[in-house]
């Protein structure tokens, strides 16, 4: 049986985010070729509970001064400890020699450097790589260091120093998969004999409703709810408190209105933003930090729009396509609908990308019934879910072509 | 929140309950149409205050309203049911020596309050040591104190629980932003069905953040916010605020209540007697100009200012015989103005400055003014304007909010960022004797004061109109 092992700087056993949730898609999609998929990852250990990892995950150890005097570097740590540190290269080693994978899947560039050894390794030299794209990393960390408030000149640094990261990645690179078409056309202009596919980031098909106590009902009645979800990413926090709750949520009336899920929620009740009319906000907002897949679904099915006030961020937004697939009013910003451009004029989607526009977009769709899609608009939908995604893409034939049948 | 048969008008009297110095602004929009509340609602209305500690209404004993509308009794909410405090004199003198002192600071008192167990506003803090300061001038001119007792606990002056029901109307004019809790009373109307009726004076902390105290400006922006969605009948002072609410309203995407406006009177209290012979000794054979406002950023002292320095640094109006003349405790924020008059030597001595002034000495500054300034940024209504039209004087006036809806057309308007057009219009007015004898004529013959009666009855007539009692 062939055999990929993904490396990641997250453990995937338990999708929550974002990130995890298209790795475990990769898995899906290798799974209907007949090719096991395995994961190791190194991991911030504070942020994931014994289930939540594997064996063949480490926990990342001490790693140099200069990591940490950054904020949101740790990704980028990961990789040199992984690389550097003997007993941790000796883990990973191990992990290779004992799967013996026919390719590594590199999520992120930030492994690299471990990955990099272990192919510099003559009895690994062989293996194939495939380069599992999230976002073009480079930029988007300037970015995230800049609004941090780090010098101009050290996140520009970091920025530099992730982009070569990843000219490299995608010179040894087999197979590129990119979130969306802007992020390919980047890869393709760095490296043009890249072998780089398309697959966008999409959604699991919704599981069917189970019988049992609605979360959704239970804590909204039958009053109309706004919904959102995010994990505890800066991006996701900044677009919340400048789009949504900057101005106070006096936009609804003060009953439970606005369903916040994921690992956001500590970050957005924490904010100033909202604490600054933190006893009118608590009548409106119901906060699911942890929240299980069925809640999470059912939420999404009783929600009357879904919010996705995304200033900025490279690839594709996976709460996005999950938006799509919930066949519920959305209001987003053009940054939340990257590649996703091909539904930018479907009905049932509010762009704002101010303050006020998008505060504007939530007071109209409030006023609205909820949406009734047309058959039509139903089926364009369809094309958000993952085994569209990969088979739209062309994954599953390259990885076929790359690595034969199972 | 009590609930029976008995549809009324129940009028809250919770921020006249806690004043004890002279009405002024919402306190006595409050108390004058309190006053008038039997006459035009007859026995469909009675009184209440809110206490926050329960999210009640109580409803007051006759003989408390009374007291309360003559500046007789004052209540404390902080301890509804509190007994009052201690008679023993030595004690009491040293913790009024204390009190004082600490109350040199609002910030150090209310620190030192919170430790304590109570929770006062900046403004009440602010409230209290204007009290202190009248009590002192009171004192030094040998008058007796204004209130001789202490305050009392609220719910002693009360008689039980509004008995709300779904036919019941809630009347409210205060400073509710302070004492209310707005949410708890949007809960209790979904669950009772009563209505709401809120006097909204201004939008101002939301339209102009940035002349507020910065506390004030989410205090009132939690409290608009929470507002609209609870009230059923929006009595606004002027045709200004009331689009501004229904802007708000739209800008936030809430129904907006059943909304009307309302002038309010001008007719001064009847205890402000006029001793024309006596002008301030400061201003003894002066010809000057008046502006009556607490000294902050919004009033816009700075154009005076900048308009007073420009033309006598020009000579258009004479520094020796010529005064501005500001009557106002110094507020929020001017700092750098208040440095800026007195580091001047052009504006030193020609800037009066006068605070603390009683309401005699206050009604013989403005009889002996050549003229009166209001050139705010913008006011909700703008009440000292119409006083001084009352009172026969020529205006200058900013043309910011309601002013012009106020003035009408006996007013010369500038706008309020024009410092120059301000200057000449100063320079004219003090130089041109015919022409502000000819406008003060006008005055005295087309102004049509609106009185308090007047007031009223269109205020009852609009709360009639907005919530009608079945």
């Amino acid at each position: 049986m062939r055999r990929v092992l993904s490396l990641a700087t997250y453990p995937v056993r338990q999708p929550q985010h974002g990130g995890q949730r298209r790795v475990a898609a990769f898995r899906e999609a290798y799974g209907r070729l007949g090719i096991a998929f395995h994961s190791a990852c190194v991991y911030e250990a504070p942020h994931f509970k014994a289930d939540e990892v594997g064996a063949d995950d480490l926990p990342l150890g001490p790693v140099a001064p200069r990591w940490r005097d950054l904020p949101f570097v740790s990704d980028l740590a990961s990789g040199e400890f992984a690389a550097e540190r003997p007993a941790a290269y000796e883990h990973f080693r191990s992990v290779v020699e004992r799967l013996k994978p026919d390719a590594l899947q590199l999520e992120h560039p930030f492994l690299w450097p471990l990955v990099k050894r272990l192919l510099g390794e003559p009895q690994f030299s062989g293996l194939k790589l495939i380069y599992s794209s999230h976002n073009w990393e480079g930029p988007l960390k300037e970015e995230i260091l800049l609004r941090s408030g780090v010098s101009t000149a050290d996140a520009a640094e970091v920025g530099r120093a992730i982009e070569r990261m990843e000219a490299e990645v995608l010179a040894r690179a087999d197979i590129t998969a990119a979130v969306s078409a802007s992020d390919a056309a980047v890869y393709r202009r760095l490296r043009p004999e890249a072998t780089v596919l398309v697959v966008a980031n999409g959604v699991n098909r919704p599981p069917p409703e189970t019988a049992g106590a609605s979360v959704a009902e239970m804590n909204f009645g039958t009053n109309r709810f706004l919904f959102f979800v995010g994990s505890a990413y800066p991006p996701n926090l900044e677009g919340f408190s400048k789009l949504v709750t900057d101005m106070g949520l006096f936009f609804t009336p003060p009953l439970k209105s606005l369903a916040v899920c994921g690992g956001v929620s500590d970050l957005i009740f924490h904010s100033a933003s909202y604490q600054r009319f933190i006893h009118a906000n608590s009548e409106r907002v119901h906060f699911f930090p942890r929240v299980s897949d069925a809640d999470l679904s059912d939420l999404k099915r009783a929600c009357h729009a879904v919010l996705l006030p995304i200033q900025f961020g490279g690839g594709s937004n996976l709460k996005t396509a999950e938006a799509l697939a919930s066949g519920r009013w959305m209001v987003t910003t053009s940054t939340a609908l990257r590649g996703f451009e091909a539904f930018e004029d479907e009905p049932g989607i509010l762009t704002g990308d101010t303050p006020k526009a998008f505060r504007q977009a939530m007071i109209e769709v409030l006023r609205r019934p909820p949406l009734q899609l047309s058959p039509d608009a139903v089926q364009r939908r369809e094309a958000v879910y993952w085994d569209r995604a990969f088979a739209d893409g062309g994954f599953e034939a390259q990885v076929k072509v790359l690595l034969g049948g199972a | 929140m009590a609930v029976a048969s008995g549809g009324k008008i129940w009028f809250d009297l919770s921020t006249s309950a806690r004043w004890s110095g002279h009405a002024v602004g919402i306190i006595r929009v409050e108390q004058e149409f309190a006053r008038r509340a039997r006459k035009h609602l007859g026995d469909k209305v009675d009184f209440c205050i809110y206490v926050a500690a329960g999210d009640t209404f109580h409803r007051l004993k006759p003989e408390s309203v009374d007291r309360i509308l003559r500046g007789e009794l004052q209540l404390e909410f902080s301890r509804p049911e509190a007994p009052p405090p201690s008679a023993d004199g030595s004690a009491a003198s040293w913790k009024q020596r204390a009190r004082d002192l600490a109350l040199a600071s609002p910030h150090v008192y209310r620190l030192v309050q919170r430790v304590r167990g109570h929770d006062f506003t900046l403004a009440q803090v602010q409230h209290m040591r204007s009290e202190l300061d009248l009590a002192r001038e009171r004192a030094r001119k040998g008058q007796p104190p204004r209130l001789e007792r202490p305050p009392a606990p609220a719910l002693s002056a009360t008689a039980g629980p509004v008995p709300l029901e779904a036919s019941s109307v809630i009347v409210s004019g205060g400073l509710d932003w302070e004492h209310k809790d707005v949410r708890a009373i949007y809960k209790a109307k979904q669950r009772i069905g009563f209505r709401y009726a809120a006097i909204i004076y201004d939008l101002i902390p939301i339209l102009y953040p940035h002349f507020v105290v910065p506390a004030y400006v989410d205090l009132l922006n939690d409290y608009f916010g929470e507002l609209f969605w609870t009230a059923d009948a929006a009595l606004c002072i002027s045709a200004c605020t009331q689009r501004d609410m229904l802007e708000f309203c739209s800008e936030n995407g809430v129904p907006p209540p059943a909304s009307a406006h309302f002038p309010l009177g001008s007719d001064l209290p009847s205890d402000a007697t006029v001793d024309a012979a006596d002008p301030h000794h400061l201003l003894r054979g002066k010809s000057y100009a008046i502006f009556v406002s607490t000294i902050e950023t919004r009033k816009n002292h700075r154009l005076l200012y900048q308009a007073w320095d420009y033309c006598l640094r020009r000579k258009m109006i004479d520094g020796e015989t010529c005064r501005l003349v500001f009557v106002g405790r110094p507020g929020w924020n001017i700092g750098d103005l208040m440095h800026e008059m007195q580091a001047n030597p052009v504006t030193r001595d020609t800037i009066v400055t006068l605070s603390n002034v009683s309401d005699a000495e206050l009604s013989a500054l403005y009889a002996h003014a050549a003229f009166g300034l209001f050139p705010s940024h913008y006011e909700g209504y703008g009440l000292s304007l119409a006083e001084l039209l009352n009172l026969g004087k020529v205006c200058l006036s900013s043309d910011g909010g309601a002013l012009p809806e106020v003035g009408g057309g006996l007013v010369t308007y500038r706008d309020p960022s024009d410092v120059i057009g301000w200057a000449h219009a100063l320079a004219e007015l003090f130089n041109d004797h015919a022409g502000r004898a000819a406008l003060e004529a006008r005055i005295r013959t087309e102004y049509l004061p609106i009185t308090w009666d007047d007031a009223a009855a269109a205020f009852y007539e609009r709360l009639n109109r907005l919530v009608p009692l079945a």
